[in-house]
Formats: structure tokens, sequence, C-alpha cells
């Protein structure tokens, strides 16, 4: 009898253990804002920059809108939490130059609760939109002072 | 065999209260503004990114070019506050083949912390940037402090471990009195205490006490 309460009561601290290890994330909430790489597509017109941008935004984010009509500008949230609201969200602008276009792509997060950096963000837009191929007018993704703020 | 479920249902039921408990974070928000965009036909690189500096140094803190030269200029703030930063804003310039450059705003303020929206950030920089009349943003309001139910800054002591106490930070950070340190947050009367394990708490209407997961503490005022 006694080694069984001993039993049960060691399982639960040991659970309670387990599970403190593993929740000890910092409970602070980093506001983290990434300025992605610039890069200059050559002989492809701007329409294709923005159908790669939304397609992009779509995939990694959702919900991805033109900031007005006709601008270029695209942007888009992460998956809403319970309360209605998203804690990362990007932006990629394109622009028409000579026979192409230039492209830039900007991120921010808020970590926890956002299980992704804005650094990690960037990254997969950059991936899904393709750009890595191409000629990049900066060095790639990068966060302003280093990591997140502080 | 029966023994061995009722043991499984037992640790089960502990690790689901426990993830439960400490499973329950403040909620949180981005709101970014993007659209605005000036395309000048003279001008140089050079002069975009010394009125891209200007115009995010009128707002946020410490604008950096990254990398150098390259006309991608980053900020974080408010101004002046004192803690985490709840915005930031990135002012981007291209030169064009031609002449010129075009140049983007991009704001990103998190919700309900920051003291004004993102597009209201993003207007006064872009106008700022282009010598138009601008709109005074809200000032961040200062960290409160004494026993406030808004804010846990201070010190701390508990009320059955003699001799323990915690100084609670505005950047929200804590350290005990042997130096150990850890994290707190406050959301609607909620602390999230990360110090050995990440627990939930809640705090007196008069920002006084705060007690839960065996931590009972009343706050120096």
């Amino acid at each position: 009898m006694r080694f069984a309460f001993c039993s049960r009561t060691a399982a639960a601290a040991l659970a309670i253990a387990l599970v403190s290890w593993f929740s000890a994330a910092p409970a602070r909430a980093d506001l983290s804002m990434v300025v992605g790489p610039k890069t200059v597509v050559p002989n492809e017109p701007v329409s294709a920059c923005s159908a790669k941008a939304k397609s992009a935004l779509n995939a990694v984010l959702q919900n991805a809108f033109e900031a007005g009509d006709g601008t270029n500008q695209w942007l888009a949230y992460g998956q809403l939490d319970s309360s209605g609201h998203s804690s990362e969200t990007a932006a990629i602008h394109c622009y028409p130059l000579d026979t192409g276009y230039v492209v830039t792509f900007t991120c921010a997060a808020q970590v926890p609760p956002n299980p992704q950096t804005a650094d990690t963000l960037c990254k997969k837009l950059v991936d899904a939109f393709g750009a890595q191929a191409s000629a990049s007018l900066n060095a790639p993704v990068r966060t302003a002072g280093g990591a997140p703020w502080h | 065999m029966a023994l061995t479920v009722r043991r499984a249902g037992i640790f089960a039921a502990v690790f689901a209260i426990a993830a439960l408990a400490c499973g329950a974070l403040a909620p949180a928000a981005v709101e970014m503004s993007t659209g605005i965009r000036y395309v000048m036909n003279t001008g140089t690189l050079d002069d975009c990114s010394a009125k891209a500096k200007t115009a995010l140094a009128a707002y946020l803190e410490n604008p950096t070019e990254s990398p150098a030269g390259s006309g991608d200029w980053l900020a974080t703030g408010p101004l002046g506050i004192n803690g985490p930063p709840t915005d930031g804003a990135a002012v981007r310039c291209t030169a064009i083949p031609k002449g010129g450059y075009v140049v983007t705003f991009t704001c990103v303020v998190q919700t309900p912390e920051n003291p004004y929206a993102a597009d209201a950030l993003c207007l006064d920089i872009a106008h700022n940037f282009s010598g138009k009349a601008v709109t005074p943003l809200p000032t961040a309001t200062p960290l409160p402090t004494g026993c406030t139910p808004t804010s846990l800054v201070g010190t701390w002591t508990s009320d059955d471990k003699p001799g323990l106490s915690f100084t609670f930070a505005p950047d929200g950070s804590l350290t005990d009195s042997e130096g150990v340190s850890g994290n707190w947050l406050l959301y609607n009367g909620q602390v999230t205490f990360t110090y050995y394990g990440t627990h939930m708490l809640s705090l007196s209407s008069d920002g006084k006490h705060m007690s839960g997961a065996g931590y009972h503490l009343t706050r120096k005022c």
C-alpha cells in the first residue's frame, strides 16, 4: 500500500517535472521584425512578382491581400488564435525595375506564442517565392541588431 | 494489471493538469501596416538613406542600416520606452537605374501594448521622410510603479518562505534574493510566473498580493 502510494507520488512528481521542463519557455512575448532580402529579377513582368508574392504568402501564412489594388504590395497574417488575433505577419513588395522587378520581404513575429521566429518566416517566404535563385542585391535574411529585440 | 491502468490514468491526469496549468499564455497580436511607397525621379540612394534614418529616429530608437549601403533601414521603439520594444518599422530604399529611387514603408506594432496603431506610425514616418505635416503620436505611458494592478514592477516578498524575495524589473525579468532569475508577464490580473518552471498566479485587485501554484507573494509599497 505504502509502496503503491509512493509509486503514484513519484509518477506524479515526475510528470510535473517533465511538463515544467518542457514548458519552461520564457513567458515574455518578444516582438521581432526582420528585413528580408531585396532581390532583382530580370526579364519578368511585375505582374509575375505579384502572383508569386500572393502565392508565397498564402502558402506560408494565409489570406494574402494587396495593400491597394495594383500597388503590387502584398500582406498576410498567420493563423488566428481563439481571440481572433495573429502573432505573425509579412509583407512582400514588388516594383518594376528596367525589364524586370525588385522584390523585398519584411516579416514580424511575436514569440511566444508564435512557434516560429520572424527570421524563419522570412526564409520560408523566400523559398516559397523562389527568389533565392535570382540575383540578389543584399545579403540573405537578417535581423535588426541580431536576434529578437531587447 | 488494474493497478497499472490506474497508475497510468493518474499519470495522464496529472500530466494533463500540469500541461493546462503551464500552457496558458497571454493573448498576443501583431499588426502590420504597409502600402505607402514614394517614387522619386531625382536623388540618390544616399539621399534616401539619410531621410530614412532621420524619419525613423523621430519615432523609434537606433535606426540601423543592414547591411551598410543597402538602403534598408530598421528601427524599434517606441521612443524612450523602458522595456521590450512594442513596435518597429522598416524603410527600404532602392535606386532606380535611370535616376532617383523608390522607397517603401512597413510598420509593425504589438497590441494591445503599443500606444498607437501601425498605420499611424507608418503615416508619420512617411510624412517625416517627405517633409509633410505629421500628427503627433501618443507617447508611451511610463510603466506604473508601486501597488498597482497594471504592473508587477517592484519588490515582492514571500509570505511563507522567510527571506525569499523577488525583484520584478520593467523589462519582464525577475530575480530572487539569491540571484536566481526568471520572467513575468501580467495580463488581465493573471500572472505568468516563470521561475523553476512556468506557473500561473492571480494578482489581487489592489495589486498588493499574488498567489497560486504554491506561491504567496506580497509587494512592498
